[in-house]
Parts: C-alpha cells; sequence; structure tokens
C-alpha cells in the first residue's frame, strides 16, 4: 500500500539556469549538467554518478538508486536563499560535461521541487522539478530599452510561467534579494 | 551547487499540478454520415 505524503505543497527554491539556444528554440539548461529543461513538463532526475568496478576499474556503472539519494549527491538542486543561487551567475562554475549548446545568457528563478526531496543544510535536492518564475537579469552596463534580455523573456515565456526582466532598482528594492544577489548587477549578469 | 549536508527526506505530493502543461486540443470532430435513403422495399 502506498504511504501518504509528508506535505501537499512542492518545495519552492532558488536555482539558476543556463539560457541556450537548443534545436528547438531557447531552452533553460542546468549550469552543472548539460540537462536541457522541457516546457510545460517537469524534469526528472537521474543519478549521473557512477560507480567504479574494483574487477575492471577502468568501466564505470551506473548507481542502483534513484534520484534523489541521502548518501548520493543526485537530484534537481535548489537553494533556501536567492544569494547562493547567485552565485552560479559566475563564469568560473564547474561543470561536469561541455554544453552542446550556445549559452545566451543565464537566468535565476524560483523553481518548484517535489516527489522525493533530500533537505540539506542551505537548499535541497528533489526527484522532480519545474519553474516557479524566472528573472532575466539586465546588467547595469545594458540600456534597459536596447537590451537584448527582453527579447530573451519574450523566449522564454514558452515555459507558461511568469518571466520578468530584474533590473537594478528591482534588485535593490525586493527585500527577497540579499547583498550577494544585489552585486551581481554590479558585476554584470550577462 | 552546495547545498550542504542533507538533514533529512520528506515526500511531497502537490494537490495542484505544478506545471502550467498544454491543454490538450479538441479532438477532430467526426466526419458527419449523411442519413442512408431507406432501401426500397417491394409492396406485394
Amino acid at each position: 500500500m502506498a504511504s501518504a505524503p509528508d506535505y501537499i505543497e512542492p518545495t519552492v527554491a532558488w536555482r539558476t539556469w543556463l539560457v541556450v539556444e537548443a534545436e528547438e528554440g531557447m531552452r533553460l539548461s542546468s549550469v552543472v549538467y548539460p540537462t536541457l529543461w522541457p516546457p510545460r513538463r517537469e524534469l526528472e532526475a537521474a543519478c549521473r554518478h557512477r560507480r567504479l568496478s574494483l574487477r575492471r576499474p577502468w568501466r564505470r556503472r551506473p548507481t542502483d538508486h534513484g534520484a534523489p539519494e541521502e548518501r548520493c549527491r543526485c537530484g534537481i538542486y535548489g537553494t533556501v536563499h536567492a544569494g547562493d543561487a547567485a552565485g552560479y551567475f559566475e563564469g568560473h562554475v564547474l561543470v561536469s560535461e561541455p554544453h552542446r549548446w550556445p549559452l545566451l545568457r543565464r537566468a535565476i528563478g524560483r523553481v518548484f521541487l517535489w516527489g522525493s526531496v533530500v533537505e540539506c543544510e542551505d537548499g535541497w535536492r528533489a526527484s522532480l522539478a519545474y519553474p516557479e518564475r524566472l528573472f532575466v537579469p539586465v546588467p547595469a552596463e545594458e540600456d534597459e530599452l536596447a537590451s537584448d534580455a527582453r527579447e530573451v523573456a519574450d523566449e522564454l515565456a514558452v515555459y507558461g510561467v511568469e518571466v520578468a526582466l530584474l533590473r537594478r532598482r528591482t534588485f535593490e528594492e525586493n527585500a527577497l534579494f540579499d547583498d550577494r544577489f544585489r552585486a551581481l548587477l554590479r558585476h554584470g549578469a550577462g | 551547487m552546495d547545498i550542504g549536508e542533507p538533514k533529512r527526506t520528506y515526500t511531497v505530493e502537490p494537490l495542484e499540478d505544478p506545471v502550467p502543461r498544454e491543454a490538450p486540443s479538441e479532438p477532430p470532430a467526426e466526419p458527419r454520415e449523411d442519413p442512408s435513403e431507406p432501401d426500397e422495399v417491394e409492396v406485394g
């Protein structure tokens, strides 16, 4: 018999995405793994880690657990604080595999997490996820009206959620964003 | 992404779908057949 869930509302977290030019159009991609987020369909986690084979150490075998698993590091990530997600705007994030789609911009936003959820000290790892709302930052050096951020925001409407431009003023007025997050636009967020 | 050490695992089954799915498109209307003419019956 299936057991009752612990919660009936999704967990809401922060995360950063890459905005890439995929074959089917502008899409969100995870930052660390080259995973496209499908529009209007949940993203389902899979463990990408590989087990070392003791007999044949040059071979790696898939893990035998579903994602997320507490003892692993798998799952779809989200952070408690916007500032922690904003750290992934910087260009020196370690990626697991090269992305094959041209990078257009980065976006930040809130994400629904549900299914099986591993709660961690500063965020969550979940089995299912979908964007709740998206922000496309307009870097300080760009003219708001001339910026192609608006075009990016329009294209991301394919996800069917609220998409907003994130202007410097928005950062400074919005209490959701901590100092680290506000510093984003001062250093550019493209 | 560094989110710290795990504390616990829980399950979530949202009452409402978090995904704004495409509304299912209406199935194409089936072609209407014209009513067939009644067979002629010879009356003896």
